[in-house]
């Protein structure tokens, strides 16, 4: 094997093994996050998935009654009635999950006095709650059909989706939380990390046996990776487990790899460009505090700031993973990972033209 | 005679394994080394000695190609290290003034390490056995004593077989028992055939040790021969000590409580 391939594949193995036997630096950040997940859960949500339901009721019927008892004596529905118009605002807003119009002629006979068939208009937003729950709605509406309208089947539904760029709790704190697990595993283990083996006199040692700093720096860089994607994918199985969340996973993958390699190159180029190691962890918080707060609270900012900062790369790694739990794919997050990936190479050519040993 | 003595009479027609030619340093305003000039043969242990500042560790990283040449030029093992200090390095081993491990992986992790950065095959067990370090092959550094991590920086430069060592301060900071061990691997080393650069502020490591040494300051060489000539030389101008040195010093005594056994071995 070529001599700096084993030195690679020697020094990504040892680093990973030193951060597993660290878990508290390592991973800590991560265990925060996984706890904030769990605490939004139930805190916010409560047990369970719950999906928000108003209803159009266009019919005074006993027949619509009965069925928004139905609906009402479903545990995880929180049923709402409204206006047409207030309906689509309220899902429209994000402050519904799902839309069901009664139309104003469930109930009423034909000539033969028999019940007319009806169609019940559902839209839902796509990637929450409420498209989860479409089976669970239609098994109701069926189960109301057979037993309360009779044998013949009378009532039918259509079910159409609605793209809105407001979700639920998730869907707000998801890509905030991976954007910042990210920033902190990145930008702050490798530019930390970096500060310690330069003060402590570990890359002067590695610089004495003639090796390459390409090669540290690139198993450095590996070893990193490997336990951000891990963790972030941990972060996303456990929010997957918790809540309704419908990610592309290959667009997914695209967009966190290159949101890594930003950080990690911006982590890189900080501690080797800074020779003194507490202030390069110092110049690593400032930058990257200022971007944790507005991958946080990015929907909140004024327009004002955020015409700057959506240039910053955490935006686009903030603006593709909302796109992407709206149900988006890989189409509609090009151009946040074409900035991305302009941003990793411009970011790690820097970091190689400023590292320094010692 | 002295260990070091007998052995320099047979280093001193061997071929040169290092040649210094009018080194220069300078970092900003201060000129820190000044026109050094020496060669180290073969097989031989060479000391640079002299007070703190004197430029001891600015020359030794310049000719193991650490620190960039400002004029003059080093050659070592025919290699010119200003061109390729990559492969200068490759080629030797290397025990920094203050040396530092990962932490959290064990020696023999880190031995290993090493091997694979060198290319080469890692001879864990043969090494720690070496330096005395074999029934700790599974510790971390942090939980070793000031002569075990210093014993285990050897190990480390020794990965690589090289033909030629650099010990910078090998001794600073370790009790007498640690020293003497140190003094006992690094003769072992010597018998090997391997050539040694050691910086020391302890002239009785010097004269116990070396072959030939430098004694440094301000950033040039005021003398260079074997201990004992230098000793000579100054006998000849007329130099007479005013005390009777004592047949045993505190340091014998310490030896004699804590483990004559070392002295011995």
């Amino acid at each position: 094997m070529n001599a700096e391939l084993r030195a690679y594949r020697s020094l990504t193995a040892a680093n990973l093994k030193m951060y597993l036997r660290n878990p508290i630096a390592s991973s800590s950040l991560f265990l925060v996050l996984i706890a904030i997940l769990v605490l939004t859960k139930f805190l916010l949500n409560g047990q369970g998935p719950h999906t928000r339901l108003v209803v159009v009721n266009a019919s005074g019927s006993a027949q619509a009654a009965a069925l928004m008892k139905e609906l009402r004596a479903v545990p995880s529905f929180d049923v709402s009635e409204a206006s047409p118009a207030d309906a689509r605002t309220l899902l429209d807003q994000g402050k519904s999950d799902v839309e069901l119009a009664i139309p104003d002629d469930l109930g009423q006979a034909d000539g033969t006095g028999r019940l007319v068939p009806v169609r019940l208009a559902v839209t839902y937003r796509a990637g929450t709650a409420g498209e989860a729950s479409l089976p669970l709605l239609k098994g109701v509406v069926e189960t109301y059909d057979e037993r309360v309208l009779g044998e013949i089947p009378t009532v039918s539904v259509t079910a159409s989706a609605v793209h809105t760029r407001i979700g639920g709790a998730i869907d707000f704190l998801l890509p905030g939380l991976v954007a910042f697990n990210i920033l902190g595993s990145a930008l702050m283990l490798a530019a930390g990390t970096f500060a310690n083996y330069k003060a402590t006199g570990v890359l002067r040692r590695l610089k004495a046996t003639g090796m390459r700093s390409s090669v540290f720096v690139l198993a450095h860089s590996t070893s990193s990776f490997l336990l951000g994607m891990l963790q972030t994918a941990g972060i996303l199985i456990v929010a997957g487990l918790l809540f309704t969340v419908q990610l592309d996973v290959l667009s997914l993958f695209l967009l966190l790899a290159l949101g890594y390699l930003v950080f990690l190159a911006m982590g890189l180029a900080i501690s080797g460009w800074i020779r003194d190691p507490q202030r390069a962890t110092a110049v690593a918080q400032t930058v990257a505090f200022p971007m944790i707060f507005i991958a946080l609270f990015s929907a909140a900012l004024p327009s004002n700031i955020t015409s700057v900062t959506r240039f910053l790369p955490v935006s686009y790694i903030t603006d593709g993973m909302e796109h992407l739990g709206e149900g988006a794919r890989l189409g509609a997050i090009e151009l946040d990972l074409i900035w991305l990936a302009g941003w990793a190479v411009a970011l790690l050519v820097a970091a190689g033209r400023v590292f320094r040993w010692d | 005679m002295a260990p070091a003595e007998a052995v320099s009479e047979a280093a001193a027609d061997r071929p040169a394994m290092v040649v210094v030619s009018d080194l220069h340093k300078s970092y900003g305003t201060v000129h820190a080394v000044r026109g050094v000039s020496f060669d180290v043969r073969r097989g031989e242990v060479f000391g640079l000695l002299g007070p703190n500042g004197a430029g001891k560790t600015t020359i030794l990283e310049m000719v193991e190609g650490m620190l960039p040449i400002d004029r003059g030029s080093v050659t070592v093992d025919g290699i010119d290290v200003a061109v390729e200090p990559a492969r200068v390095r490759r080629r030797i081993g290397i025990s920094l003034q203050k040396t530092a491990f990962f932490e959290r992986l064990t020696l023999a992790e880190l031995l290993r390490l090493f091997a694979d950065i060198y290319g080469g095959r890692a001879r864990v067990d043969r090494l720690l056995e070496r330096v005395g370090l074999h029934e700790m092959a599974s510790r971390q550094v942090k939980t070793l004593s000031g002569g075990e991590q210093q014993r285990f920086a050897v190990a480390v430069a020794l990965v690589n077989d090289p033909p030629l060592l650099f010990l910078d301060e090998p001794s600073t900071g370790l009790d007498p028992h640690a020293r003497r061990e140190l003094w006992e691997l690094i003769e072992f080393l010597r018998l090997e055939g391997r050539s040694i650069v050691l910086t020391t502020h302890y002239m009785e490591e010097a004269q116990h040790l070396c072959d030939r040494v430098a004694i440094l300051n301000a950033g040039r060489i005021l003398a260079l021969d074997t201990p004992q000539r230098l000793i000579h030389r100054l006998l000849a101008t007329g130099f007479r000590k005013d005390v009777v040195l004592q047949p045993a010093d505190l340091e014998d005594v310490f030896l004699q409580f804590t483990g004559r056994q070392l002295r011995e071995r």
